[in-house]
């Protein structure tokens, strides 16, 4: 390795303060939520988005449950509607959104950049506490007998007729977006400003490149989903009539304007996963990403494409066809850049020295289930297949696809590759191999039947289902049992590891990158001195592993 | 150790007198277009207020805000979001302007 | 090469992750640039709700704009761009080191933000006379009142929304007129003159485009 660095990080001996690995550094609860250091706060994160995934698969447990039969049985069909509302307003702005980012993002670019931590270390203090209150909020309207709307919000139920807590549940999301700004923000300002010596932006690692393009997203589309959310509270407080059709008002603009936030925000949860998928490719095949350029290029496509799509959401609704014909063939579009990733992760496995450790089992398991999940993309963008599958259970099979077997195994990759990281201890890797899996086993089972349900024509979001339905909505239940157990094992073997782990060093997977080159858990500070870079990313051809 | 003051010497200022002179330009395009406002052009109307607008806004960003001061890649992010805006507007009304 | 140039002598508002001030400078001026751009969105997404029902009613939307007072409307803008000029006028001063103009630009500019408030809510009381006010209407009216409605509805809701950030502008500059005379600054330091600086130029830009919108939809007779 030709960086250079002055400490030798292994040494156990502390001579002053500046040495204390980031954990050590004060113990005191003010220690923790006044920090402005990265890596805590992305520990902060990290626990706060864990409760929050375990509230919003909860409200997925009971619907689940509820669905085993045609009947609405187990809750009435009012409690239904504020259940899957429950569950996508927390997956989506207090889980999805967040998660790589907030959690990876922050703990690892500074060090992958070989700063001492991000340009506005306060300011992303503060976006955690909007998080939190945004949360809170949330959690709020929850306790208030939810809202039974849908995430998703559409006038005009939302603003005139629904008696839930929209604008509570509202008012939170609208928070969490300002979170989500701040982060990307800092991240942006981090990138350009901060690199060290000698990194270019060709010598950047990929996940770098992801997350600028979601910060870039994020920056250009919160705002509007923000203004449209303000302008739905403020209909629903006091009839301004935005949304109104009795009031000349358009209920479908609602939709334009919540939908042109809303698509591009789904790239906000799919690239930092593709970022964490290159990593992981290639730490264990041993090789450089093939078509670096286009796969850090591409982040950038999905991005800029990604804003101009968003009216495929709207094939059923008033929206003139003319508009609808356009937007099907923008949507046709942003599949390209995201098969030009998939292509050059192939690319990169081809002849390479796979291993299969379980950051690798959940990244070889995001591209196939992203292939798949992508390619019924195209299947719905078809605006003639999505008049008949729109709100069926294909659309949800679909995003289902992505999010949890794209966005939610590489969340898990990433979760285990920095672990020995974050915490200097290697989990076991047995159990997290067999997790790994079970999730995949689990998630096929709980969405491939979806799929099928709803070309069959099962509406979504419907407590009651016509009783054909019954076998594909049991195998679906069934799935969704394994996938929790597999979803619930990391959470005990991680845990333990914290205690009972192994202790790791450095750089357990004898991977390249900077963040490497830091201590396992890194000082405070992450480096001693600041490294300087003098070759390209993914250097595994020249590194030596010594084979355990 | 680079001191923000070093900034100067890369770069010449934007003057005072500079910043007075564009003060009373950006007074004038006020009084022009409230002006152009009361005579009947028909669809010139709006372009004209629009582009005068775009005009006091370019105003103030390159001479008030010292754009051309900042970093090349920041005058583009803001750019962007302009672009952007201009995007999102067009393509909605794509939906407004071909239905029946 | 050692290229962590800190020293003692770093000025101690330097933080630990930048090598020296103007990273940190570029770096807060960046970051500020950058949430001016989310707030072109903001207002851009705002704006656009209103020119689509523009669109969709013009002869709505022509009478009632009518009803706005352009000569108010005028010298509010004015208002604006004078303290726009002052703000640029104290961070040029704050960048040389002299404070007190620093203070004294800056308040001028919070007083004439102030000022456009008042004004402000003079024409939306005005309004409120005529009879153009949120809830002055409760539908059965017939379709004219109610776009009408609809018109005055946006209305206040984008000159309340601008008139938010107008007094989150005003308390910004003067906590930081007051901490300029306080001494807190210095032409090596004045980052958060600049930077509150930017956030009053783009609520003024944002008033430049909402003028010509609602004043001048349509004043040929």
């Amino acid at each position: 390795m030709t960086t250079t660095w002055k400490k030798d990080y292994n040494s156990t001996a502390i001579e002053n303060r500046e040495d204390l690995n980031y954990l050590a550094d004060g113990h005191t609860l003010k220690s923790w939520l006044l920090t402005t250091d990265h890596k805590r706060i992305a520990l902060l994160y990290l626990f706060s988005i864990t409760l929050f995934f375990a509230l919003g698969g909860f409200a997925a447990v009971i619907f689940r449950l509820e669905l085993l039969t045609p009947q609405s049985d187990l809750v009435d069909p009012e409690t239904y509607n504020r259940l899957f509302s429950l569950h996508g307003i927390v997956m989506v702005f207090l889980f999805l959104i967040p998660s790589i980012p907030a959690v990876f993002g922050n703990f690892m670019i500074p060090l992958m950049i070989g700063a001492k931590d991000l340009a506005f270390p306060k300011i992303n203090l503060a976006s955690w506490y909007l998080y939190m209150i945004g949360g809170f909020l949330i959690l709020l309207a929850i306790f208030w007998g939810g809202v039974d709307t849908g995430w998703t919000f559409y006038t005009p139920f939302s603003s005139l007729f629904s008696n839930s807590e929209v604008v509570v549940a509202v008012f939170g999301a609208f928070i969490a977006g300002f979170s989500s700004i701040f982060t990307a923000l800092n991240f942006i300002v981090t990138i350009h400003k901060l690199r060290a010596p000698g990194l270019t932006w060709w010598r950047l690692p990929l996940f770098v490149w992801a997350n600028y393009a979601t910060s870039i997203i994020i920056v250009l589309a919160t705002p509007v989903v923000a203004i449209t959310l303000v302008l739905m509270v403020i209909e629903r407080i006091s009839p301004i009539g935005v949304f109104n059709p009795w009031k000349g008002g358009d209920p479908v603009l609602f939709q334009h304007l919540f939908w042109f936030y809303s698509h591009p925000a789904v790239y906000i949860m799919v690239l930092p996963a593709m970022g964490v998928v290159s990593e992981c490719i290639a730490c264990f095949s041993r090789r450089r990403v093939f078509g670096y350029t286009f796969v850090a290029m591409s982040s950038l496509a999905i991005a800029f494409i990604g804003f101009f799509v968003w009216g495929h959401h709207l094939f059923v609704s008033s929206q003139s066809p003319y508009a609808g014909l356009i937007f099907s063939l923008l949507s046709m579009l942003v599949a390209v850049p995201s098969a030009v990733k998939v292509f050059n992760w192939m690319a990169t496995l081809y002849k390479g020295s796979i291993s299969y450790a379980a950051p690798m089992l959940y990244a070889l398991s995001f591209i196939g289930l992203f292939a798949l999940g992508g390619l019924t993309g195209i299947f719905v963008a078809t605006l003639a297949i999505d008049v008949h599958v729109h709100d069926t259970y294909f659309v949800v099979a679909h995003f289902h696809y992505i999010m949890v077997g794209g966005t939610l195994s590489a969340y898990f990759a990433a979760l285990h590759y920095w672990w020995p990281k974050m915490f200097g201890r290697r989990y076991p890797e047995g159990w997290a191999q067999l997790s790994a899996m079970i999730v995949f086993i689990g998630f096929n089972l709980t969405f491939f039947p979806q799929f099928i349900l709803g070309y069959n024509g099962m509406p979504r979001r419907y407590a009651i289902y016509a009783p054909e339905y019954q076998v594909g909505n049991v195998l679906s239940t069934a799935g969704a049992s394994i996938l929790a157990v597999g979803l619930i094992a990391p959470l005990i073997y991680l845990l333990w590891s914290l205690r009972y782990g192994e202790e790791s060093g450095p750089n357990p997977w004898h991977a390249t990158g900077l963040e490497w080159m830091s201590a396992s858990p890194p000082i405070t500070h992450n480096f001693q001195e600041t490294p300087i870079v003098n070759e390209d990313a993914y250097a595994y051809e020249k590194k030596e592993v010594p084979r355990e | 150790m680079k001191t923000v003051g070093d900034k100067f010497s890369e770069k010449e200022e934007i003057s005072t007198k500079a910043q007075w002179l564009v003060y009373f330009i950006l007074l004038a395009l006020l009084v022009i277009t409230v002006g152009v406002a009361y005579i009947p052009l028909g669809q010139f109307n709006l372009i004209f207020a629009i582009t005068v607008a775009l005009i006091k806004a370019a105003l103030v960003v390159w001479y008030f805000m010292h754009l051309r001061e900042t970093q090349r890649l920041i005058g583009i992010f803001f750019g962007s979001s302009v672009f952007m805006l201009a995007v999102a507007a067009l393509l909605t009304f794509t939906d407004y302007f071909t239905r029946s | 090469m050692n290229n962590s140039v800190r020293s003692e002598n770093s000025p101690t508002h330097l933080q630990v992750q930048y090598h020296d001030a103007l990273q940190q400078h570029e770096s807060a001026v960046a970051g500020m640039w950058l949430f001016l751009a989310t707030e072109v969105m903001f207002f851009g997404g705002a704006i656009a709700v209103y020119i689509v029902y523009w669109y969709m009613y013009p002869s709505i939307w022509k009478e009632f704009s009518a009803h706005l007072d352009v000569v108010l409307g005028s010298i509010n803008t004015a208002v604006l761009l004078t303290s726009s000029l002052f703000v640029a006028l104290g961070v040029h001063a704050g960048e040389r080191g002299y404070m007190k103009k620093v203070m004294w630009y800056l308040a001028s500019s919070a007083l004439l933000g102030a000022v456009f408030l008042m004004i402000k809510g003079y024409e939306w009381y005005q309004e409120y006379l005529h009879g153009f006010y949120p809830g002055a209407w409760h539908g059965g009216g017939g379709e004219l009142v109610d776009r009408g409605d609809l018109y005055f509805r946006l209305y206040f809701a984008l000159t309340g929304l601008h008139a938010l950030h107008v007094i989150i502008g005003i308390v910004l500059l003067s906590i930081i007129a007051i901490l300029a005379r306080l001494g807190r600054y210095s032409k090596d330091y004045y980052t958060p003159i600049e930077v509150s600086g930017l956030y009053w130029h783009f609520v003024d830009i944002v008033w430049i485009f909402l003028f010509p919108m609602l004043y001048l939809v349509d004043r040929t007779q």
